[in-house]
């Protein structure tokens, strides 16, 4: 996704900005006057000042070319938008069920929908996504003891 | 220099059978990684450190030297192939390597990455043996001022080496460190931007942000793609001993080995500046000194021998200030200290006095595994036409399992799953928009040394900036830093200027 870099750049001023201001209330420390506030204030201007560098420069060149603020690349136009969704989704779906249910069946399906998003064939997707996450959780969970979520499966593990 | 018993310590870490298998496994993984178009050494590096987490430090170290070498030669395979660069290492001279497979001589151009690769990768260690100790005594004398200059140094190159954009790579550089700054305050133990979340008070994991930033990313990027043009490759057909007329090339060729070895370790030290931009600037010093310029691009094996020895001899070149100083030579480097650090390795001057026999193990596994680069090479080459079969609609969602799990592993809760989202997230919207991510990680790395060493200095001067110039080293380093700042803001002023007035 393109965004110019006149937004990026107003982007960066506000981060300086509440950055700056939430440093402000850092605590001092007793009788010294470089404490938790110093780099954080310091990376805030810089911040502030590379925004406004990069929102003159994009004005600037704009006068001479134009062109819109926010843009869709012809590849995501072209569907890629689909298959991006799916991997954020996908690992969207780890962080909120697998807690829950467990990581085998959360990644099983997950990357099974993937797959299929990525047009494999319905018997191939659910083969390769039983396959990866089975390697994934013998070579995680088994050899190097990583506890991974085993959900309702507990009791048979 | 070191004794023999030091040295007998070293060999006993390094030939335990579990260390050589761990560097062959990993060696044939970056193999694998670097061979695939699109995946870079970086990567598979990313995805190894979950793994080495659960290893002792020499294995561990093992199996990222072997990774990172490897995948930087079988980025080459790829480039002769199907004209698409395994990794941005073998970028340089994809032109020529696939020119000369089209002229029917594929064994003779791979024959020769790979043999020149490794001795280019020698010669890179023998400088990393010879110079890290000598300029490791020297660093025993440092205070915080001079590491100070030397962070800082190290954050100014990540900004004018890399990048084409020095505005946005400077921005990329202020997030990593804003990122670094995330958690309890190391001077003051004050939480700073944790927005009252217990997670974050032990700032942001490295690693996880690490494997969002190249890996998951890169995943991002690839699945886009795959949607865009069609993924099925035709591959010359390819036969025969890979080594034939390799050796006549490399004794015609001495004067560009040795010179493109000297210049990939002399810019992989360089902080910020990596594999690629060595094979890129050694390339082009080859063709300006050449006395057949004119046939580079269409199939000559000159700029080849300059560049793909440039790339490995970088990879030891970069390990020269990640041992000596703690400073990140690249990328992979940069996740090298975060490993380092893990394994209470504290990479500095004092390792070499305190670990020295850790050294010399790590620079013993450097020959060891830049010589199996060749049978492995081999292999690579002959398994090529099926591993490149491999599509990346099957390849690419197994690698974000891979990352998943990975970034568990490192908080054991899914809180490593989160920063890897966001970071990756963050990533790949800042690369569509020509910002550059190495930047980043050399934040997150070198931040908390660069405010430390800032808050020890300002608090020891009592805030006189004048004290950072007042030992002779300090002021050396203090000045080198100005000057690079300074000419780069000239450059900047001029190119507007001339921009203008044209």
């Amino acid at each position: 996704m393109k965004i110019t870099d006149a937004l990026l750049g107003g982007f960066f001023l506000c981060l300086g900005a509440v950055m700056f201001w939430q440093a402000a209330h850092f605590p001092s420390f007793g009788g010294q006057p470089y404490g938790a506030a110093l780099l954080p204030s310091i990376l805030a201007v810089g911040f502030m000042i590379a925004g406004v560098m990069l929102v003159l420069r994009d004005l600037r060149a704009r006068r001479t070319a134009g062109g819109p603020l926010l843009a869709l690349q012809a590849d995501l136009k072209d569907g890629g938008a689909p298959a991006l969704l799916a991997v954020i989704g996908n690992v969207a779906a780890h962080i909120w069920l697998t807690p829950r249910i467990g990581y085998l069946p959360v990644s099983i399906v997950a990357l099974s929908v993937l797959f299929l998003t990525l047009r494999l064939r319905p018997w191939v997707a659910v083969v390769l996504a039983i396959g990866t996450t089975l390697a994934c959780w013998w070579l995680f969970a088994g050899l190097l003891r990583v506890p991974l979520p085993r959900g309702f499966l507990d009791g048979v593990l | 220099m070191a004794s023999f018993d030091i040295i007998l310590q070293a060999l006993q870490l390094v030939l335990d059978p579990q260390v050589l298998l761990t560097a062959l496994l990993a060696g044939a993984f970056g193999m694998f990684v670097g061979a695939m178009p699109g995946l870079t050494a970086t990567m598979a590096v990313a995805l190894l450190v979950p793994l080495t987490f659960f290893m002792d430090p020499i294995p561990a170290l093992a199996a990222i030297v072997s990774a990172s070498g490897m995948a930087i030669f079988a980025g080459d395979i790829p480039g002769a192939l199907l004209r698409i660069p395994g990794t941005p290492a073998s970028a340089a001279y994809v032109e020529d390597s696939y020119r000369l497979t089209l002229q029917g001589r594929l064994n003779e151009a791979l024959g020769t990455n790979l043999i020149v690769s490794c001795i280019g990768g020698l010669i890179g260690i023998g400088v990393l043996i010879v110079a890290a100790p000598m300029l490791a005594e020297f660093a025993l004398r440092f205070t915080s001022y001079e590491y100070f200059w030397l962070a800082t140094l190290g954050l100014s190159c990540a900004i004018f080496v890399s990048s084409g954009d020095p505005l946005k790579a400077g921005i990329a550089l202020l997030i990593g460190l804003t990122l670094a700054t995330v958690g309890l305050d190391p001077t003051t133990g004050v939480p700073r931007f944790t927005f009252g979340q217990q997670d974050l008070l032990a700032g942001i994991e490295f690693i996880p942000a690490m494997i969002g930033l190249f890996a998951l990313a890169e995943v991002m990027r690839g699945v886009i793609r795959l949607h865009a043009k069609s993924t099925t490759v035709d591959m010359p057909p390819y036969n025969g001993p890979l080594f034939k007329g390799v050796g006549g090339i490399v004794r015609r060729h001495p004067k560009n080995i040795a010179r493109g070895s000297l210049m990939g370790v002399l810019i992989g030290a360089l902080p910020g500046a990596g594999a690629d931009i060595a094979a890129w600037m050694s390339y082009a010093v080859s063709k300006r000194f050449s006395r057949t310029p004119q046939k580079y691009g269409t199939g000559h094996v000159e700029g080849l021998v300059d560049a793909s020895a440039a790339n490995n001899a970088a990879v030891g070149g970069s390990w020269i200030p990640a041992l000596v100083f703690g400073i990140p030579g690249d990328s992979v480097t940069a996740i090298v200290i975060g490993v380092l650090y893990m394994k209470g390795m504290n990479p500095g001057p004092t390792v070499f006095i305190q670990n020295p026999q850790l050294i010399y193990a790590v620079f013993m596994i450097f020959i060891v595994t830049t010589l199996m680069m060749v049978p492995l090479g081999w292999t690579a080459v002959k398994a090529a036409k099926q591993v490149l079969r491999v599509p990346p609609r099957v390849l690419l969602p197994i690698v974000m399992s891979l990352c998943i799990v990975g970034a568990f592993a490192m908080t054991n809760s899914v809180f490593g799953i989160i920063i890897m989202l966001a970071i990756g997230l963050l990533g790949w919207l800042m690369e569509e928009n020509g910002f550059p991510v190495a930047p980043i990680i050399l934040g997150l790395v070198l931040g908390p040394m660069f405010e430390r060493m800032f808050m020890t200095s300002m608090i020891k001067s009592n805030g006189d900036l004048l004290a950072f110039f007042e030992r002779p080293i300090a002021a050396g380093l203090g000045i080198c830093v100005l000057l690079i700042w300074g000419l780069s803001i000239l450059g900047a002023v001029r190119g507007r200027r001339a921009a203008r007035d044209h």
